[in-house]
């Protein structure tokens, strides 16, 4: 997924952005410490699985340090970048979720 | 499950019987002086010459790869391979994540019962180490799904999803968990091929640097390189005793962790053990030597319970208190399993089987089980995406 071509970018785009401003709760999480060649410089980060009702989804947590993280916990849907600009300089943005008091 | 009448093609009896001629296995490890090809014509080789048939007598070989396109740029594996042999025999490469090997393991019987092939020649191998860890991770990644890949959840970030999970809903510390891999590397230290010969205990777990939290370095199976083929057919095999395979069963599941009904269970892993155990005809009791898929310590615990060895909630137990090891009740992974063995990815699931057949051969040295007879091979694509049980037997 690290050099995706922007066929693949435009096709996923609606995907990508389907928890935009959903609330879900922190079914688990985790802190990646040992990172992919792509997200190399973004270690340690967090990515946990969120249930947001009718559907559970994997997403990176953000503006959250790991020991503030709960299993049930709420968080929303925010736009923000995924990856990194590959040789065609494309920045692709998706959804990661942030804690929220609603 | 019926007899579906294929069973009646291979032995009157109307039961699967699937002979293991000859298994094979390369060292595990860092073998920066073997390529790809190497690795599964050396396994072969020795399966072959174990078998004591005729190399021309291998009418297909079933190659379990899943880098090789990836890592190596290597997409014409079945044909690489019977060159690599010189033989005639029709090849083709099989794939489904880690669990290629085991896959391979059940084409192979599926071209036997189909009369298509006479006997096959499976072989297993992967090759991770020439590259770096991140890229290889990257690599790994193919057995997550899109959504997963995007959020940059890392092969083992998926089991750490898993394994808090686990420890969250039945109150599981890791000091707990950690008894698997110290009990997978004792079971390692007495296998000449394993990648990691040494013993460890809980504390080096524990203070092992952490990969994805909670799990720890020494939670994880290592990259290896290898390769374990076994040959398979129908008619006896010539010398020593004979062991075969009785049943066999496969399962699937969404690849994505986040679309399954719950986080500490695998649907595939017990859909492909119902399987096996009613084309077998035998149930959890009657097994007295396994090996599981032990990608992570978590992977050993949800292998008891999915296929029925201990209730939910209780794999850690068994698995921690003897009961698994050597001269326990039931010994889990007496190879080292993928922990101490090593996981060269496509290698795994053929292992399995070699290491269950020198079992059941009573030839497994300082790691035999005494009067082991029956068998079971557990081996899973993914985070449970696929999963692939076999069921083996010694008999005349």
């Amino acid at each position: 997924m690290w050099q995706v071509s922007p066929a693949i970018i435009k096709r996923t785009k609606e995907n990508r952005y389907r928890f935009l401003g959903k609330v879900g709760r922190v079914k688990s999480f985790t802190s990646i410490a040992v990172s992919p060649s792509g997200l190399k410089n973004r270690a340690p980060y967090l990515v946990g699985i969120v249930d947001f009702g009718k559907e559970k989804a994997t997403l990176p947590l953000a503006d959250v340090e790991q020991d503030e993280v709960k299993i049930g916990m709420k968080v929303v849907g925010v736009m923000r970048r995924m990856l990194e600009p590959g040789k065609d300089e494309i920045i692709v943005y998706g959804v990661k979720c942030v804690p929220t008091g609603k | 499950m019926e007899n579906n009448g294929f069973e009646k093609k291979i032995n009157g009896n109307g039961k699967l019987d699937i002979r293991i001629l000859g298994v094979g296995q390369t060292r595990f490890g860092e073998l920066w002086g073997a390529s790809l090809i190497d690795l599964a014509v050396e396994a072969s080789r020795e399966a072959i010459r174990d078998s004591g048939t005729s190399i021309k007598e291998i009418d297909a070989v079933v190659v379990g790869n899943m880098l090789g396109s990836h890592l190596d740029n290597q997409s014409h594996l079945g044909a690489l391979v019977t060159a690599g042999l010189g033989i005639k025999a029709s090849g083709v490469r099989v794939e489904g994540a880690c669990a290629s090997g085991g896959l391979a393991i059940a084409t192979g019987i599926e071209k036997l019962i189909s009369g298509t092939a006479r006997k096959v020649l499976v072989v297993g191998a992967e090759k991770m180490t020439d590259y770096s860890t991140d890229f290889s991770t990257q690599a790994l990644m193919g057995a997550s799904d899109g959504d997963e890949q995007l959020a940059g959840i890392t092969f083992p970030g998926l089991y750490a999803l898993v394994t808090r999970a686990y420890m969250e809903e039945y109150g599981v510390a890791d000091s707990e968990l950690a008894s698997i891999p110290v009990k997978n590397h004792m079971h390692g230290s007495l296998n000449p091929k394993a990648h990691f010969r040494f013993t460890i205990d809980v504390e080096q777990v524990l203070k092992s640097p952490c990969i994805a939290s909670p799990i720890k370095l020494l939670d994880c199976s290592p990259i290896s390189d290898g390769a374990a083929a076994v040959v398979l057919g129908l008619g006896k095999r010539r010398g020593g005793r004979n062991v075969r395979i009785i049943g066999f069963g496969q399962g699937n599941d969404e690849v994505g962790l986040a679309s399954r009904r719950s986080l500490i269970e695998f649907g595939a892993s017990k859909e492909a053990s119902k399987k096996a155990f009613s084309m077998a005809g035998v149930e959890p009791k009657d097994i007295d030597v396994m090996e599981v898929h032990d990608c992570f310590s978590i992977g050993e615990v949800l292998a008891l319970e999915d296929m029925g060895f201990s209730r939910k909630g209780e794999g850690w137990v068994i698995a921690g208190n003897g009961e698994c090891k050597l001269g326990g009740r039931r010994p889990v992974n007496t190879s080292g399993g993928l922990k101490a063995c090593g996981h060269p990815i496509s290698a795994t699931g053929v292992k399995q089987l070699v290491e269950l057949t020198r079992q059941l051969r009573g030839v497994n040295g300082s790691r035999q089980v005494e009067g082991a007879r029956i068998g079971l091979a557990h081996n899973v694509g993914g985070v449970g995406g696929t999963a692939i049980v076999h069921i083996l037997e010694s008999g005349i």
